[in-house]
């Protein structure tokens, strides 16, 4: 027999029905919901008169709208803190449990998910959010959908969807100093495109997988959307063992060594059949920036901007389109340009292992934030922030002039009141650097790694975080 | 369910020209705070349509010309990034009963299919050419009819691809998934009884 994908194995695990040719009926193990994408779902069901199947396998947390500022209820922004209770109010309702800011556990949904140790190789997970397959980085099945669904997972715990192909990603060698796996991700989305992954769920594997901490894993597998890839994964290995034990969310002491039989018996076979196949040399890649209005619009530090389409594998409008925006000019230098912002946060890289990085980099020489930029720290999760408080790392960055924020989805979005305003300039770490992304229409984001950000936020501009911290090999 | 069967449709185009057209620029983020997708249709490329007023000339969302169309003609990965229902919502209730592209994010092309709305692929050519006809005469007719198979625009047919799968269940009024997936409720219950991480936790 030929062998089977973990995507293959989990999905035809999960499988309840074949509904129409190539339309399954598929069984959702875990079910995260947030404020922005459930109102409605739930106005659905109401109407309909449905109830929640298994209000047991739904977990909700609120991240999307929330301030990171004035945290107080009622929240100043009426539509917001109507978004919250009706969250609120229907959670209550359905019985479902909540990680709420009451009691500590509330979170941008991808952070909180794998903290809980809710996320667990071989299960299926759905959330109305594009960025669900951070979720893979513990060999899960786990990808966005639309609120129509979520009201379907909701009546069901199952949804209608078809099978993917897989596309298995090698990363091979050794990443060199200054170099991570926000870089690894920008890396491949430059590589394959941001239209590359249509059809596909991508396997992500190799040496720098191996390595790679969940944290890490997380980080990659977070952007998958921005290559088009609905789903993204890592298959599950002894460091998704360690993670995943004395979470509240994980199997018991009694319950671990069957839960890890089955972990083990859905990882890719060796010689599981791939739709594709892609290579990569870890050596290649160097700090990523993004310079456009996509994700695939982006450059190594060290290079100069596309000086023109065919360079940047763009057509024309296209091309003048993102330049435009961006106010940049073909073929110019990005080191130099001058930052307006520097947001450190987003479920890409917001846990505490990216902080801490943070924390080292201005350590080395007690950088400060640069005269005129603002810097905002924003943690992942309440839990997240505590433990950068216990570690001191909430202190030094404050010294050094970083905002400290309460846990949210914060720049990343415009939904809330960290916002750009007119045509600033922001290093970000969060994952889309679209038109308008950061609430104002002439906002302009350029997304890289936590150290890249670092670098832009003690300098003032884009600058290669090797040069400014000395990372060596 | 007479009324959710999508068949035939007919009227006029309105291009919308560009790649990599996301859900953040089709439904801006903080139009994403109403708590009903009622108004939506009225905030459909807000931002893009001040943008192009500041440039000296109308999107063709509020361009006169392409008042009263009910298909949209774009380019490839229509609709990419966020996984936000409120873009084909707001899209659908701006008026637009038909999308035709080269290419379409997956998660847009379901949450389409999931409220009625197909999303038709074409190639790049036709995507073009059909863009081309409609801005050069915005009269220009378009007709569909799904059970036939028959796409056409200024008389002309265009051939085109949608799963024979999703175009039986909008000539059927059978697209709203919700009763389907009901129906199999043993089987969920069943699934729920076997799947080896949920066992411990009944
Ligand atoms: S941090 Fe950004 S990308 Fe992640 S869930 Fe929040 S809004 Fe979405």
């Amino acid at each position: 027999m030929m062998g089977k994908t973990l995507y293959s194995k989990v999905f035809d695990l999960h499988t309840v029905s074949e509904l129409k040719p190539g339309v399954f009926q598929l069984f959702i193990g875990l079910h995260l919901i947030h404020e922005v994408t459930t109102p409605q779902a739930f106005a659905m069901l109401e109407e309909r008169g449905l109830g929640v199947k298994y209000p047991e396998l739904t977990f909700a947390t609120i991240d999307h709208i929330i301030p990171t500022k004035h945290t107080q209820r009622p929240f100043l922004d009426i539509l917001s803190e109507d978004m919250a209770s009706e969250l609120e109010r229907n959670v209550k309702k359905a019985g479902i449990r909540y990680f709420s800011p009451q009691n500590g556990e509330q979170g941008i949904v991808h952070v909180i998910g794998p903290e809980q140790g809710l996320t667990q190789p071989g299960i299926t997970i759905c959330c109305g959010d594009s960025h669900t397959a951070t979720h893979g980085a513990f060999g899960a099945i786990a990808f966005g959908i639309g609120t129509s669904q979520v009201r379907d997972v909701l009546a069901t715990q199952t949804l209608a969807t078809q099978k993917l192909k897989v596309r298995r990603i090698n990363v091979n060698g050794k990443l060199a100093p200054g170099v991570y796996a926000k870089d690894v991700i920008l890396y491949i989305i430059n590589k394959l495109g941001a239209n590359g992954g249509g059809g596909y769920a991508y396997e992500y594997g190799g040496e720098v997988f191996d390595r790679f901490t969940m944290e890490e894993r997380m980080t990659v597998c977070n952007m998958s959307i921005e290559g088009s890839a609905r789903c993204g994964y890592v298959n599950p290995d002894q460091i998704t063992y360690d993670f995943i034990k004395g979470r509240p969310y994980s199997p018991k002491e009694s319950e671990w060594d069957a839960r890890l039989k089955y972990w083990e018996s859905i990882k890719s076979d060796p010689d599981a059949i791939y739709d594709d196949v892609v290579n990569y040399r870890a050596e290649d890649i160097a700090p990523m920036v993004t310079w456009g209005i996509g994700l695939d619009q982006s450059i190594s530090i060290d290079s100069k901007l596309p000086a023109n389409p065919e360079e940047a594998k763009m057509n024309l409008a296209g091309f003048t389109e993102a330049m435009e925006y961006m106010q940049f000019q073909p073929g110019e230098k990005i080191t130099g340009k001058k930052i307006d912002l520097a947001f450190l946060g987003s479920c890409t890289n917001a846990r505490v292992s990216d902080f801490k990085l943070v924390a080292e980099l201005i350590s080395q020489n007690n950088f400060k934030v640069a005269k005129g930029v603002q810097a905002l720290v924003v943690p992942g999760s309440q839990k997240v922030k505590v433990e950068l408080e216990k570690l001191g790392i909430l202190a030094t960055l404050a010294n050094a002039g970083f905002e400290i924020r309460e846990p949210g989805c914060s720049m990343c979005l415009g939904m809330n009141p960290d916002q750009l305003v007119g045509d600033q300039l922001c290093a970000s770490t969060s994952n889309r650097n679209y038109k308008g992304r950061m609430g104002s229409p002439t906002g302009r984001t350029l997304i890289m790694s936590p150290a890249m950000v670092t670098a832009a936020a003690v300098t003032g501009e884009i600058q290669d975080c090797r040069n400014i911290f000395n990372i060596k090999n | 369910m007479s009324s959710l069967i999508v068949n035939q449709i007919s009227g006029r185009g309105l291009p919308l020209i560009g790649d990599d057209i996301d859900t953040d620029r089709i439904m801006p983020a903080r139009y994403l705070k109403e708590l009903t997708f009622s108004n939506l249709g009225k905030y459909v490329f807000a931002d893009e349509i001040i943008a192009a007023e500041k440039k000296g000339f109308a999107h063709p969302f509020v361009a006169p010309l392409f008042q009263g169309a009910n298909f949209l003609i774009v380019n490839s990965n229509f609709g990419c990034g966020s996984s936000r229902e409120h873009a084909p919502q707001g899209i659908k209730r701006w008026g637009i009963d038909c999308i035709i592209g080269i290419s379409f994010s997956e998660i847009f092309f379901s949450n389409c299919y999931s409220i009625g709305l197909p999303c038709l692929t074409v190639t790049p050519q036709i995507a073009e050419e059909i863009q081309t006809i409609i801005a050069a005469k915005t009269e220009t007719q378009i007709s569909l009819d799904l059970t036939a198979g028959k796409l056409i625009v200024a008389g002309q047919a265009y051939p085109y691809l949608l799963d024979p799968g999703l175009q039986s269940a909008f000539t059927t009024g059978n697209w709203d998934q919700t009763k389907g997936l009901l129906d199999n409720e043993k089987l969920i219950a069943k699934k729920r009884q076997e799947l080896p991480y949920l066992i411990s936790n009944l």
